[in-house]
C-alpha cells in the first residue's frame, strides 16, 4: 500500500487497479491486440500449518534486469570439450530464503534480506520444485519451496527468491574456446517484505512445515 | 494506431498515452517505489539514405514468451560436449519483408512475404550494444544490409533470435534443443509503420532497441 498526503492526513490507498470496465476501454484506446510489451510480475503465496496467506505481489530487484540483460546480450555455444559453463541458466530461480527485517523497504540495488533466518543468505528450503501453466495471454511459473517442520523458526518480515544472474556482461557469442570473462551468481532477483507493506509479519508454526509458492507471470500486456 | 466505431464512423486513434502529471498521479496510487513489475518493450528505427523513421513500437510474439519460459524453467548445468546454442531469447538477426495486410498475433512464427529466400536475407552485418536508462536498461540490436543487397518495398520487419521447442524442469545436461525464430514483428498491417520502397543506392540500417525497465 502506498502512503498520501490528503488535507494535511496520511492517507493509506489501495493499488491502482481499473476496473474491467475502464480495462476495456483502455484496451479501445492501445494499438491493437499486441501493445509490444511483455509485463512480468510476480506474487507470493505463504502456507504454515492452518495459516494461508496471500498472494502478494514481489518487488524485482535490480538483479532481476541484469540477468535479462545479460540474456539479451551473450549467446553461449557449449562446443564439444567444453566444461567452463558451470550455471549457465540467467534468470532461472532455484532457491528462497526467509528473514525477520520489519523495517528496511525494498531498493533497486537491494543484493540480499536484511535480517535472514539461517546462516547468510540463509536457511535453504528443504525442498524445490517448479511447474508452468499457460495463461489465456502468456505463461506462469511456480515455484514451491518447503521448509520442513521444526527446520525454521522466528518472525518472518522478508522473503526473497534467489536465482542466478550474471556478474559481467559479453557482447556476442561465448563458446567454450573463449576464456569466459563472466560469471554466475545466485543472487536476489525479487523481495516481498513487511516494510514495504507487502504482508503482515507472523511467527512460524514449527509444528508445522512453512511452504512459500512463488509464481512469476509474463504475459502480453 | 487502433479504429474504433464512434457514431457509427470508424475513427483512428492514437496510442494510448498517460500525460505526465497523470503518470505522478498514478504513481502515487501504486504501491510505492517498485511495483514489483518488469515490463519489457521494444522499438525500430530504419534509416535508408537521407531517410529515417522511428522509432515505431514493435510486437513481441508467442517465441519471445516461450524463451522467457524456459529460462524460467530451466537450469542448464554444466552442458559440456554438447554443440548446441543455449542462449533462449537471444536476438541473433533481423529479417525485412513485404507483407501490408497481416496483422501480427501472438502464433505467428514469421515474417509472412520475406525479401529472399525464407527465412529471408540476412543483414551484412549486425552488432549489439547495451546502457542503462532511467529505472532499468536497453539493449540495441543493429542490422545493416548493404547497399544493393536488398530491394522491394517494406511492409514488415522481423528480430529473430533462440527459443526453444520444449521446456525442461529442473537442471538439465545436454539433453535440449533451441531453436532459431522470430521474437518480434514490426509491420504496416498492425499500423506501426507506412511502408516504403528501399533506395538500394544507400545501405539498410535498422536499430531494434529492446527496453527492460521497473514500472
Amino acid at each position: 500500500m502506498a502512503w498520501i498526503k490528503l488535507f494535511n492526513r496520511e492517507v493509506k490507498l489501495r493499488p491502482f487497479v481499473l476496473s474491467p470496465t475502464l480495462r476495456k476501454i483502455r484496451g479501445k484506446w492501445r494499438d491493437g491486440k499486441y501493445t509490444g510489451r511483455i509485463v512480468i510480475t510476480g506474487s507470493v503465496e505463504i502456507t504454515n500449518g492452518p495459516k494461508h496467506a496471500g498472494p502478494y505481489r514481489n518487488h524485482f530487484v535490480d538483479s532481476a534486469l541484469g540477468a535479462i540483460m545479460y540474456i539479451l546480450l551473450t549467446s553461449v555455444t557449449a562446443a564439444s570439450g567444453g566444461g567452463y559453463f558451470n550455471t549457465i541458466a540467467p534468470l532461472n530461480p532455484h532457491t528462497m530464503y526467509i528473514g525477520s527485517d520489519t523495517s528496511t523497504k525494498t531498493t533497486a540495488s537491494m543484493t540480499a534480506l536484511v535480517n535472514p533466518i539461517g546462516t547468510a543468505p540463509g536457511t535453504a528450503p528443504n525442498s524445490w520444485n517448479n511447474a508452468m501453466q499457460l495463461l489465456s495471454n502468456g505463461s506462469a511459473v511456480t515455484y514451491t519451496a518447503t521448509w520442513n517442520a521444526g527446520t525454521v523458526s522466528g518472525t518472518i518480515g522478508e522473503i526473497a527468491l534467489y536465482g542466478s544472474a550474471a556478474t559481467a556482461y559479453y557482447v556476442g557469442t561465448l563458446s567454450s574456446s573463449t576464456t569466459p570473462d563472466w560469471n554466475n551468481n545466485s543472487v536476489m532477483l525479487s523481495r516481498l517484505s513487511v516494510a514495504d507493506g507487502d504482508f503482515s509479519s507472523f511467527t512460524i508454526n514449527s509444528a508445522y512445515p512453512l511452504v512459500i509458492v512463488w509464481t512469476v507471470q509474463f504475459v502480453f500486456a | 494506431m487502433a479504429w474504433i466505431k464512434l457514431f457509427n464512423r470508424e475513427v483512428k486513434l492514437r496510442p494510448f498515452v498517460l500525460s505526465p502529471t497523470l503518470r505522478k498521479i498514478r504513481g502515487k496510487w501504486r504501491d510505492g517505489k517498485y511495483t514489483g513489475r518488469i515490463v519489457i518493450t521494444g522499438s525500430v528505427e530504419i534509416t535508408n539514405g537521407p531517410k529515417h523513421a522511428g522509432p515505431y513500437r514493435n510486437h513481441f510474439v508467442n517465441n519471445a514468451l516461450q524463451a522467457l519460459g524456459y529460462i524460467l524453467m530451466t537450469n542448464m548445468s554444466n552442458p559440456s560436449g554438447y554443440s548446441y546454442n543455449i542462449s533462449p531469447l537471444y536476438p541473433s538477426t533481423m529479417y525485412l519483408g513485404t507483407n501490408t495486410t497481416i496483422a501480427t498475433f501472438p502464433s505467428i512464427v514469421g515474417l509472412v512475404s520475406p525479401i529472399g529466400a525464407s527465412p529471408g536475407t540476412r543483414p551484412n552485418s549486425w552488432s549489439s550494444s547495451y546502457g542503462s536508462i532511467t529505472n532499468g536498461y536497453q539493449v540495441a540490436y543493429t542490422a545493416t544490409w548493404n547497399a544493393g543487397t536488398v530491394s522491394g518495398t517494406i511492409g514488415e520487419i522481423a528480430l529473430y533470435g533462440n527459443f526453444t521447442a520444449s521446456y525442461h524442469t529442473g537442471g538439465i545436461s545436454g539433453a535440449w534443443g533451441t531453436h532459431t525464430g522470430m521474437l518480434s514483428r514490426l509491420s504496416v498491417a498492425d499500423g506501426d509503420f507506412s511502408s516504403f520502397t528501399i533506395n538500394s543506392a544507400y545501405p539498410l540500417v535498422i536499430v531494434w532497441t529492446v527496453q527492460f525497465v521497473f514500472a
